[in-house]
Parts: structure tokens; sequence; C-alpha cells
């Protein structure tokens, strides 16, 4: 299954309210549906040219989403912070 | 064989019990070991962790830290994709690896290789101590 939300959140230095973006992805990608339709044709048109399997690919792809659950980046220096987590 | 188990076939042996006693106190004694070591399978990790803890001040900015968790069936899922690199792109980057220097032959590189090499990932712990900086890398 891939993530449903990407919670992105940066400490920004001078005492300022930390900033946080909850994304939910399914509707994110519901919006973006028909750039992503574009995206993923131009993708077959170059597995074609470069003969590479498309299903296969497409597969690849998939796996990789799908394993992406769980990830979880945070970075920190000083007093900005950056995290970027996959639930 | 435990010493408790040698004593209740000696036991048996010198008639001093019948063998449905000694089948019943040999099957008391083998509960108890199952009890005393529980033998559950060590839960397999699900993440490659990796944390950097710096004293350097880039920028008077303060200490950095970077902790990075990613599932390692990401590693697998990037591997599997490893498969439709096309040869002729494989051709390619061994010659632009051998003119750096490099000699690796990528066709000899399989798949099942790098997924070996993940499997057995999750006993690998790097531990890298300076004295103003520090590197883990394990699998949780």
């Amino acid at each position: 299954m891939i993530p449903q939300l990407v919670t992105l959140r940066m400490n920004r230095p001078g005492g300022r309210r930390p900033l946080r973006l909850f994304i939910p992805v399914l509707p994110v990608l519901l919006i973006l549906s028909p750039l992503l339709l574009l995206a993923v044709l131009a993708g077959a048109v170059a597995c074609l040219i470069f003969r590479v399997s498309v299903f296969g690919a497409l597969r690849g792809i998939g796996h990789l989403l799908s394993a992406l659950r769980g990830t979880r980046i945070e970075i920190e220096q000083g007093h900005t912070a950056v995290l970027v987590s996959l639930r | 064989m435990n010493e408790q188990r040698r004593q209740v076939l000696q036991m048996l042996a010198e008639g001093k019990i019948t063998a449905d006693e000694a089948e019943r106190l040999i099957d008391a004694l083998s509960g108890e070991e199952a009890e005393a070591s529980p033998s559950r399978p060590k839960a397999r990790p699900k993440y490659l962790r990796v944390l950097v803890m710096s004293d350097d001040n880039f920028g008077g900015d303060g200490k950095g830290r970077i902790n990075v968790r990613v599932p390692l069936q990401l590693l697998r899922a990037g591997v599997r994709l490893t498969a439709l690199i096309p040869p002729q792109a494989l051709t390619q980057a061994n010659a632009e690896l051998s003119k750096a220097g490099v000699p690796i032959d990528l066709t000899q590189l399989k798949p099942q290789h790098i997924e070996e090499l993940i499997e057995h990932l999750d006993e690998v712990t790097i531990d890298v101590d300076q004295p103003d900086a520090k590197v883990k890398v394990f699998c949780e």
C-alpha cells in the first residue's frame, strides 16, 4: 500500500513558529491525476524507445512507492530542523 | 542429555519407578525447559537507520543531527528496478567507469546478488566515533 500521509515539519530560526504540513497522498494524487497520466504516457514512450518492459517498469515503480511507507528523514542544524515522514 | 533426565532414566533402570512414571517425569522436565528458554524467533529488522551527530558549528548555527530511517523493503524494490536497465546502458556505464579508473563490470552484478546483500544487511552495525562527530548505521 502506498503511503497515506506525508508529514513535513520545518523549525525556523529566530523563534518563529514551526511550519507543519500534513499532506494526504491520495487526494493529492487524484488532483494531479491528469498530469500523472501524461507522465505515465511519456514514461511508456521512453520505455519503448529504450526497449524496457513497460509493465516491468510500472510494477517496479509500484513496488518502490509501496515500500516508501515508514520512511523518516530528520535533519537538524542548530535551530533549523526539517522532518519528512511518510506514513 | 541433562542431569535430571539421566536421573529419571537411572531410576527406571533400577526399577524404582515404572515406565509411565518415567514418561510423566520427562514430560514435566521438558515443559520446564521450554518455559526456561522460550525459543521465539528473533523479529526481522524492517528499517535501515542512519544516525549522524556532529558537534561542528557550520555557519555558527549550532550542532547538527541527521536521523534517517529507510525501510529495507525500499532497498529491495530499488534493486528490482535495476533489472530494467537496458544492457547498452550498462555497457556505456562500464566504459565510463573504466575511463575513470574504476574497472567494475556492472553486467556481472545480478539483482539476486544485491538481494542477498540486503538480506544480510540486518546483521550490519557500523559505528564511527570521532571526537567531534558520531555516525551509526544499523538495522532495527
